[in-house]
């Protein structure tokens, strides 16, 4: 009682000091009505009624004055550049719980943990422990750091300001610095009254870049990071129970190490792209929420969803919600979904007309890459291969991984090479030319062949270390020369390759040439079956994946389509 | 919240708007039936002006200032000196008197705006009492205070529209002499009263018993009557003799001292003045006395004398007609147009003399309007004769300039009752008559006022 008494008081002196300037004004509009009211009854009748029919035209004046006057403190002042907008929401309505919160086991570990301490930081307090201050979310967008920063926000039980880095910034000097100042002024009164306040801010790479000091003073972004840092870690609020959760895609090197120094943004928390597991419970979380064939396989979609992060499996679902709506379907079924995968990874499909020599030499250009994916690729199969125009494109090649890998061998990387450089070794197989549609390909197969031999190490020649660190007027000419050297051996070795392979596989070549021709787009079992019709077994190597292994090869396997791998075949 | 509070305080704002709008639903603050001791009380609370009267004549209400030194000279001592060298200084108020004067008509105006009494003028007497009798009478219309209050009219036009007069005010002079003997009878020993104002024909005796033996001789023990004049009037008998007639109401300690008569005593008083010697009394006619047994009884005066019709003709200090705006704009009109006269160069070149007046008459079967010219003398006056005076030009340069400012005048006032304009020219024959109707196509300039001339005589 005694405590819920205090709590009430708190709530009511937060109450008051927030809307003090609207009850001084409230009394002292009330004070001027009565002064007026005793001044016109003392008036004698004459002046008294003069006043009364001037009434109207004063009000009239007085109300256009108001008018152009607000008018133009909005238009010049903008209502003032330090306003912020009220984005502060209680915690039940954010309404997300842990539990809403599908995959991120380690991370909603973490997360938990924070909440408690949250919650009971008196615990804390009693070993002399203090308070976490700060918890950075990094990972790649769409991974679900804003969805387990109102978890956090709910679970505990506080109110929760949520605001993006950009919004801080204007073009005037001064202003981030406020904004900053008002938000955490703000949170320390909700902090007051509630007992404590969630401040999120998305993007923080925004606002927590490497500060920059030069001879021209510090820039806007400074000032508005320092106030960040001060108010984070300052002299002031030491006392508050205010926690900063931000969350970033940017690379944690990108951030100013003053911002994630402990004391400030105490924990980190990496949310990562779900894992198979994750995913399949993702899979299931959103078609849960939809009406569905019940044969749909999530185990299947979820590795062909590798790589996807849970904004990307939630937009599958609701594409493929919309096409089933859009083919007059009452449900979800497999092919709905794989037109949504198509259309989200692929594009939505130009209808540009091409010329029979176009759309041919398309066709060998796709079926270059297809070939050289599915024979040479360690690591991706062909989940399409189309000539239907989509994007900026005239046609593509979808090759998608079977499983997770988080790093790149040499071999791997050559392969991509060589998948790029496959539609320049198609058209100059088939036609002794080449056209401009290879210069995309060109540009990934080059990025590829420069990372490997200027930062990984893996050229031809030997030389080891990241080259790309050095300022280019610092390396002698000599690397120079031989690192470019190498860059152009490796892109020469591997067309050579493809170009050798498409000779060697011609009939193949002009086969898939001539179905894409047809058919204009050919699906994995299509393709699947072409190469079974010509011997061809699929050569992927299929790891421990579905243990969570590391992914190392460790046998060769027949891809059979729906997902599942099988030894392969000791006959051929 | 912030929608509620908004929402809150637009509310407490138009409902204080309302309460102050009601709050002027009131009544006005000097009723009808108080006008009287409301202006006497706003004179004496806020000015100190304590001795003024007031009087309602139908839609006009008189105020009468009395001042015990109106105008800054003395007359009689600058005079008697030979120290006059200019009339206008000589009747020039003292700045007392000016802003005796000025605080009054103040007061007069905010009772006037404040009033639900439909007045149309008021009329303010301001009297030298004690020396000359002399009054300046300011006359004004109610509406003129409204409209230069909300400066529909400049202050400068306001003061032309004032009436400023001086009059001779004969009663205040006559009356003087008995306001001073009742004044006396308070302080003074008999003595002295009687040597200062009565003549020898009148003993200290009579005296006592005509004042009902309330006079003091030097028994200070004895508690002072005050004499308050509810009444006083008088009438000229014959040259140098004046009838005065006093009804007094003596108190002691505030308590009315006369048991009959509802308190108040009745005297005649004959009074000589004699050029400059101070005025005398020779007689008093007591309407009343006490008999042997002490008991109060009353004369009664001969049924012939018919002394209280009489009375109502007799002259009092403030008198007061009520106003019509007719004879109002008749005499601006006459003010107005003697100034006009005065400044103008051409009318100063070209006439030897000009004395015109504008004339309201009512009584007739057709209200009209009189230009009256009782004397006209031009320079020039070979070349004219007597009937074609009103053709010559320079006379019609002057009707014109007359005439404009008559219509416009009217115009101002929105005065519509009168039927036209009649000019007479003292020793011309027959009088012009120009009709409403052509004086408003004059006003709007659609004909000259010598198109109208030519078609007018009669």
């Amino acid at each position: 009682m005694r405590v819920s008494m205090s709590k009430k008081m708190r709530l009511l002196n937060m109450w008051f000091q927030d809307q003090k300037v609207k009850i001084f004004i409230t009394v002292g509009v009330l004070l001027l009505i009565v002064l007026s009211i005793y001044g016109m009854m003392s008036l004698e009748s004459y002046y008294r009624n003069i006043t009364l029919a001037q009434m109207p035209v004063s009000i009239l004046l007085v109300l256009v004055n108001s008018v152009v006057f607000v008018y133009m403190y909005m238009m010049v002042l903008k209502g003032g550049f330090a306003k912020i907008d009220k984005k502060s929401v209680k915690s039940n309505e954010t309404n997300v719980k842990f539990s809403d919160v599908v995959g991120l086991g380690d991370v909603k570990e973490e997360a938990w943990e924070v909440v408690e301490l949250i919650k009971d930081h008196a615990k804390l307090k009693k070993i002399g422990g203090k308070i976490i201050r700060g918890i950075l979310m990094l990972g790649p967008p769409g991974c679900g750091k804003t969805y387990l920063a109102k978890a956090i926000a709910t679970e505990a039980g506080l109110p929760f300001i949520s605001m993006p880095a950009s919004e801080f910034n204007e073009v005037f000097v001064g202003v981030g610095a406020s904004r900053v100042r008002k938000l955490f002024s703000k949170a320390r009164q909700l902090a007051y009254g509630y007992g404590g306040c969630v401040i999120f801010i998305d993007e923080l790479d925004a606002l927590g870049s490497r500060r920059t000091f030069n001879q021209f003073g510090s820039g806007e972004n400074n000032t508005t990071q320092n106030q960040l840092l001060v108010e984070m870690d300052g002299l002031t609020g030491a006392g508050d129970n205010v926690i900063m959760i931000g969350a970033t895609n940017a690379p944690e090197d990108s951030l100013d190490p003053a911002l994630l120094r402990p004391g400030r943004f105490d924990r980190k928390l990496y949310v990562t792209k779900p894992g198979l597991e994750d995913r399949e419970a993702m899979f299931r979380y959103y078609l849960a929420k939809v009406k569905h064939e019940a044969s749909i396989d999530v185990k299947r979609l979820a590795r062909k969803a590798v790589g996807k992060s849970p904004a990307d499996i939630e937009n599958i679902i609701k594409e493929s919600a919309l096409i089933a709506t859009r083919y007059g379907g009452d449900i979800v079924t497999n092919k709905e979904i794989s037109e949504a995968i198509e259309r989200i990874d692929l594009g939505t499909k130009n209808r540009i007309t091409m010329n029979p020599r176009e759309k041919e030499m398309t066709a060998y250009h796709e079926t270059g890459h297809l070939i050289a994916t599915y024979l040479l690729h360690p690591r991706n199969d062909v989940f399409k291969a189309s000539i239907i125009p989509r994007k900026s494109s005239l046609g593509v090649v979808h090759p998608t991984a079977i499983e997770e890998w988080h790093s790149y061998d040499r071999e791997s990387l050559m392969a991509d090479i060589k998948v790029c450089l496959a539609g320049y070794a198609g058209e100059k197989v088939k036609y002794g030319t080449t056209t401009s549609g290879v210069s995309s390909d060109f540009k990934k197969a080059m990025s590829i062949t420069h990372h490997m031999v200027w930062v990984c190490g893996m050229g031809p020649s030997g030389f080891v270390g990241d080259y790309t660190v050095v300022p280019h007027h610092e390396l002698s000419q000599d690397i120079i020369r031989t690192l470019n050297s190498d860059v152009n051996k490796i892109l020469g070795d591997c067309l050579k390759e493809v170009e050798q392979l498409l000779k060697t596989e011609k009939d193949l070549f002009e086969r898939f040439a001539h179905d894409l021709l047809t058919k204009q787009e050919l699906d994995y079992d299509q393709i699947e079956a072409v190469f079974q019709e010509y011997g061809k077994a699929n050569p992927r190597h299929f790891g421990s994946t579905a243990e969570g292994g590391n992914g190392k090869a460790s046998s060769l396997g027949t891809g059979t389509g729906d997902g599942s791998f099988k030894e392969p075949s000791k006959d051929k | 919240m912030n929608r509620v509070s908004g929402h809150g305080v637009l509310g407490l704002l138009f409902a204080g708007l309302l309460t102050a709008s009601l709050a002027g639903c009131s009544n006005n603050s000097y009723p009808a039936d108080k006008l009287k001791e409301s202006l006497q009380e706003i004179c004496s609370k806020e000015y100190g002006i304590d001795n003024i009267d007031v009087k309602v004549a139908g839609s006009t209400i008189g105020v009468y200032l009395p001042l015990k030194k109106l105008f800054a000279t003395d007359f009689k001592s600058s005079v008697v000196a030979g120290k006059v060298r200019n009339l206008e200084t000589l009747f020039e108020p003292s700045p007392e008197a000016l802003e005796k004067v000025e605080d009054v008509l103040f007061s007069i105006s905010r009772v006037l705006l404040s009033t639900d009494k439909k007045l149309d003028f008021y009329v303010l007497q301001a009297t030298d009492t004690e020396n000359t009798g002399l009054q300046l009478v300011l006359v004004g219309h109610v509406g003129d205070v409204k409209r230069v209050r909300v400066w529909d009219i400049s202050r400068t036009e306001y003061r032309k529209r004032v009436i400023h007069e001086m009059r001779q005010n004969r009663a205040v002079l006559w009356h003087q002499p008995i306001r001073s003997l009742f004044a006396s009878m308070e302080t003074k020993p008999v003595d002295l009263i009687m040597q200062e104002f009565f003549d020898d024909s009148i003993s200290a005796e009579n005296l006592q018993g005509i004042f009902f033996h309330t006079l003091h001789e030097k028994d200070k023990t004895k508690p002072v009557v005050k004499w308050n004049i509810e009444e006083i009037r008088s009438a000229r008998v014959q040259r140098g003799e004046v009838l005065v007639y006093t009804k007094v109401r003596p108190t002691v300690n505030g308590n009315t001292l006369l048991a009959a008569n509802e308190g108040s005593a009745q005297f005649l008083f004959l009074v000589g003045f004699k050029g400059t010697a101070e005025p005398q009394i020779k007689r008093i006619i007591p309407f009343q006395y006490l008999d042997e047994t002490g008991k109060f009884q009353n004369i009664p005066f001969p049924e012939d004398i018919q002394m209280e019709q009489s009375l109502e003709t007799w002259e009092e200090e403030f008198p007061l007609e009520e106003m019509h705006l007719g004879d109002f704009l008749a005499d601006q009109l006459t003010r107005r147009v003697q100034v006009m006269i005065s400044q103008d160069e051409r009318i100063r070149n070209t006439f030897r003399e000009v004395r015109v007046t504008v004339d309201y008459d009512k009584e007739s079967e057709t209200p009209h309007f009189v230009f009256q010219f009782d004397s006209v003398s031009l320079r020039d006056f070979n070349n004219y004769s007597p009937e074609s005076l009103i053709l010559h030009e320079d006379m019609i340069y002057l009707l014109n300039m007359i005439s404009r400012e008559f219509v416009d005048v009217l115009r101002s006032y929105q005065f519509g009752d009168y039927e036209y304009l009649s000019v007479n020219i003292s020793h011309e024959p027959g009088e012009h008559i120009i009709p409403r109707a052509d004086l408003e196509l004059f006003r709007q300039k659609k004909v000259d006022f010598q198109g109208l001339i030519s078609v007018t005589t009669l």
